[in-house]
């Protein structure tokens, strides 16, 4: 019930974003923040993700994304070791050909990164997520505009650690640019610029609303209207939950698969929605 | 009761019976007829009475008929008549008047007596008498007069004729404006005595036939103001047979013997009168068996010898009829053939041939012709059959060796090998009909050399003609590959020049052949494999843009999800993979390596069904298809697949 009301509060916050976050200046902890803001020295990572989009009727299409990421060791940067491994699932609805949405949920497991700690290895992280995905055509390119809310359960890799439950308010802004064609069609590489805000609200979160900001540029290839491979590096940086004074950074390798099987049996797979197209 | 329900139906019948009998009864009483009527070519208003048989309209009772128009008149010129006179029982009977008018009027109008007057130029004629059973009965006469301003100034033409029920009788006088004909006949309508002509510039008579009994014995004729004596029948033993004087006795008389060459003296003069006279008769006679039934005709009865033809001479004549048409066949059918007529400009031996057909026709088909008219006409059996020949053949019989008369040929002369000389008997019909048998099969003999002649010169004539072709289908088909060969791939190339290969060889073929005969069929062949190549060369020329279109045929859209937009996916690939990866090779590799004039014309239509099939299947069911292909890239399967893969079916 605690749960519901937070999820339904933080739907209201969407709207109204960085007013409501000042006004939650409770603070308990001990953390003291500094007087210029720390940026810690970032860290390398890679990530092997692989997005499915199964379509499962006329209008719905299943989501299947699993996640690989990567953090750096002492010894390796970027490959190190495994930090998490992600369960993305929903069931997607196609309003038309630009604009979709989706519902589901995320299952991670976090693996403990930090080399010196003797607690626990291994954690799962709980999600309920929702987008809303809108496409633009600019010229031979897209721009797209997607909308993520996350509400995440999260524990620490202590023993007995307790849930913690925070929103994640996402916005990220993309392009696709082909490069050896006009549009966007089999055999094109393409380059694809993206950026995305990641905020974050709950009572855990005092002076760090900002989770993340992810500056990335990929080079995609489309192989087949089912299959596209990108690769890509991105920078990001972000709010300490302890002390909002201290930003994480990151260096990331990206590398996705994208796929999209259509295993229904009908003659005509365009759904009606596109026929005036 | 059953015999009652008999007793009415008899009653019944009866009565229908009576009704019937009662109507028919009715319509044989007299109707009266006013109205619009046309008869022949004469359309005006008529009056008339007449009953109804069997639906026949049967005129009886008084009769009129008119037409006059004034505005025609005035517009132009009017055409008048005017048919007056009774019928009995669909005969005319009684006094008859007949006009005819063709006017013109100068549109002067005078008022005289309460009526406008319109004064009138033209001819009037005018016929009137009496007849008796549709036969003119008692003095009839018919005169044309020429009418100017509404006055008769000329009798243009006049006859007085007695008749006694259609029988000429006593004398008679047809007049036109330069002649006069007066003569006299016996109770049975024989010409009696002497018929005299008189020119109205000349006193007494110009010419006079003297008849007895019907016989023409002599002519009398002022030639040149003297006299001349000309005997026709003058001592007659043969028997005789009574004819009309019509253009059949005249021509009859021409061919007698002791008339000869004068014919042309007495025949303008005589004769016009009595054929402008009968044409005059003949006009009624239209009229009136129009109406109903008549026989208005001027039966001037004459005689003539009479040599009646034995059934012998009859078949001779039939046969004679019959090889004259056939020898005339052959004859026409050279003289006018334009072939023939070129080519005797440049062959010796035509010219020879062409110039004895000519002979033949002069010699023989010609008198032939003249005698077949006698008989057409019916004059044979008046005149005697040796004088009739020997007018016909007026220089004399024909020989078996035709003479020519162009001393530039070859030959000067012509007979017909191994046909028995004729019969010295020159005078009989069966002379006549040994001529017209060695007039029919001299044409056979030459039909035959010139038949042969002409066809091998058409035969010359034709292999010209499709080698000119050949030149301009092997140019054709170089150019085709000129222009084809750099949208092509290497295979394509190849394929195309094999196909030139295959035409050179088959030229180069022809090329030895020495044979005439042969050479005609091979170069009709040859054309038409030259023909097959194009159209192989064009299909294979056209394969790449079929690749092309059967690739986007072969294309569905789908969303792309990630990308948000609908991209092109191909589809049945295993399919398209098959015509491209497997048959279209095969095909050209066909071409390069087995490529003939006698499977050209299938491979073209294989690459044309095939392509044709690959875009029927795109919208077929084809999963087991595309299972069982995946199986095999042996070309003759694959193909075997493909085509006989079933259209508009469900898999």
């Amino acid at each position: 019930m605690k749960y519901l009301n937070n999820i339904c509060s933080s739907l209201l916050v969407v709207f109204l974003l960085m007013s409501c976050l000042i006004s939650n200046a409770q603070e308990e902890e001990r953390e003291v923040l500094p007087l210029e803001s720390k940026y810690k020295e970032p860290v390398t990572k890679t990530w092997i993700n692989t997005y499915g989009n199964i379509r499962i009727s006329k209008r719905l299409f299943w989501v299947a994304q699993t996640h690989f990421r990567f953090e750096e060791t002492e010894a390796t940067p970027f490959v190190g070791q495994v930090a998490q491994i992600y369960n993305r699932h929903a069931i997607g609805y196609i309003y038309n050909k630009k604009i979709n949405a989706a519902l589901g949920g995320v299952l991670r497991l976090n693996f403990n990164t930090d080399e010196t700690s003797e607690d626990r290895n291994l954690v799962p992280e709980w999600r309920i997520w929702h987008q809303y995905q809108f496409a633009m055509p600019l010229y031979s390119a897209m721009i797209y505009h997607r909308l993520r809310i996350e509400h995440r359960w999260t524990q620490g890799f202590e023993d007995n650690s307790e849930y913690v439950f925070r929103n994640r308010y996402r916005y990220m802004f993309r392009a696709k640019i082909p490069l050896n064609s006009h549009k966007l069609e089999p055999k094109t590489l393409y380059v694809s610029p993206e950026a995305e805000l990641i905020m974050q609200s709950g009572k855990v979160v005092v002076a760090s609303p900002m989770e993340d900001l992810r500056l990335t540029t990929t080079m995609g290839y489309i192989v087949t209207p089912r299959l596209t491979f990108a690769a890509g590096l991105m920078y990001s940086q972000g709010q300490q939950l302890s002390n909002g004074g201290i930003f994480k950074q990151a260096w990331t390798l990206r590398f996705h698969m994208y796929f999209s099987p259509d295993f229904r049996k009908v003659r005509d797979k365009l759904p009606s929605i596109h026929l005036n197209d | 009761m059953k015999r009652l329900n008999y007793t009415r139906l008899t009653v019944f019948v009866h009565f229908l019976g009576l009704f019937f009998l009662s109507s028919v009864l009715f319509a044989q009483e007299n109707s009266q007829y006013n109205g619009p009527y046309k008869v022949g070519d004469y359309q005006g208003k008529a009056a008339f009475n007449y009953f109804l048989k069997n639906n026949d309209t049967i005129l009886d009772g008084s009769f009129l008929m008119q037409r006059s128009s004034l505005e025609a008149l005035l517009e132009e010129e009017d055409y008048s008549f005017l048919f007056k006179g009774n019928f009995s029982n669909n005969y005319p009977n009684g006094p008859w008047v007949l006009q005819f008018g063709e006017f013109k009027s100068d549109k002067q109008s005078e008022v005289i007596d309460y009526a406008y007057r319109v004064t009138i130029s033209g001819i009037q004629e005018e016929a009137k008498g009496s007849i008796s059973q549709g036969k003119p009965d008692g003095k009839w006469s018919y005169e044309v007069n020429k009418i100017v301003d509404s006055e008769v100034e000329e009798i243009v033409f006049k006859s007085t004729i007695d008749f006694d029920k259609g029988v000429p009788q006593s004398s008679f006088s047809i007049e036109n404006s330069t002649r006069t004909l007066v003569g006299r006949f016996l109770r049975n309508g024989l010409a009696h005595d002497e018929w005299a002509l008189y020119d109205s510039e000349e006193l007494g008579a110009s010419e006079s036939w003297i008849f007895d009994d019907g016989v023409l014995r002599s002519i009398q004729l002022q030639v040149n103001g003297t006299p001349r004596n000309i005997p026709v029948f003058s001592t007659l033993t043969a028997p005789t047979k009574t004819v009309n004087l019509d253009k059949r006795y005249l021509e009859a008389l021409q061919l007698q013997k002791s008339i000869g060459d004068t014919t042309n003296i007495f025949r303008e003069r005589m004769t016009n009168l009595l054929e402008e006279n009968a044409a005059y008769y003949k006009k009624i006679d239209t009229v009136l068996s129009n109406l109903g039934e008549a026989e208005f005709l001027p039966e001037f009865k004459v005689k003539l010898p009479f040599y009646p033809l034995n059934e012998e001479e009859a078949q001779q004549l039939d046969s004679i009829s019959s090889l004259y048409r056939s020898a005339a066949a052959i004859s026409t059918s050279f003289l006018d053939n334009s072939q023939l007529n070129i080519l005797k400009l440049s062959d010796k031996q035509a010219l020879y041939l062409y110039t004895v057909v000519a002979a033949i026709n002069e010699a023989y088909l010609v008198p032939l012709e003249q005698m077949n008219t006698y008989r057409e006409h019916g004059i044979l059996e008046f005149v005697p059959r040796a004088h009739l020949i020997s007018t016909s053949w007026k220089e004399g019989p024909p020989s078996t060796t035709i003479q020519l008369k162009d001393s530039s040929l070859q030959k000067t002369s012509f007979e017909l090998p191994g046909f028995p000389a004729f019969d010295m008997n020159t005078n009989t019909l069966s002379a006549v009909l040994q001529w017209s048998g060695y007039a029919k099969n001299s044409l056979e003999y030459v039909q035959d050399i010139l038949n042969e002649k002409l066809t091998k010169d058409k035969r010359e004539q034709e292999l010209i003609a499709i080698e000119n072709l050949l030149i301009t289908q092997k140019e054709t088909l170089n150019t085709t590959i000129d222009s084809l060969g750099n949208l092509q791939n290497n295979a394509g190339k190849k394929a195309l020049n094999s196909i030139q290969e295959v035409s050179d060889a088959g030229l180069s073929t022809y090329a030895s052949e020495k044979n005439v005969k042969l050479k005609l069929s091979s170069a009709k062949a040859l054309s038409s494999c030259m023909r097959q190549l194009q159209t192989l060369a064009l299909a294979v020329g056209s394969l790449p843009e079929q690749s092309k279109k059967i690739e986007s045929e072969y294309q569905d859209r789908i969303w792309n999800p990630f990308m948000a937009n609908l991209m092109n996916e191909e589809v049945k690939k295993r399919l398209t993979a098959a015509y491209r990866k497997v048959l279209l090779p095969y095909f050209l590799d066909e071409i390069q390596t087995n490529l003939s004039c006698d499977n050209a014309n299938e491979l073209g239509n294989l690459l044309q069904e095939t392509y044709q099939q690959m875009l029927l299947l795109r919208n077929e069911e084809t999963s087991k298809l595309e299972r069982k292909l995946k199986r095999t890239t042996e070309p003759n399967v694959v193909l075997d697949l493909l085509m006989n893969h079933p259209i508009g079916k469900e898999d």
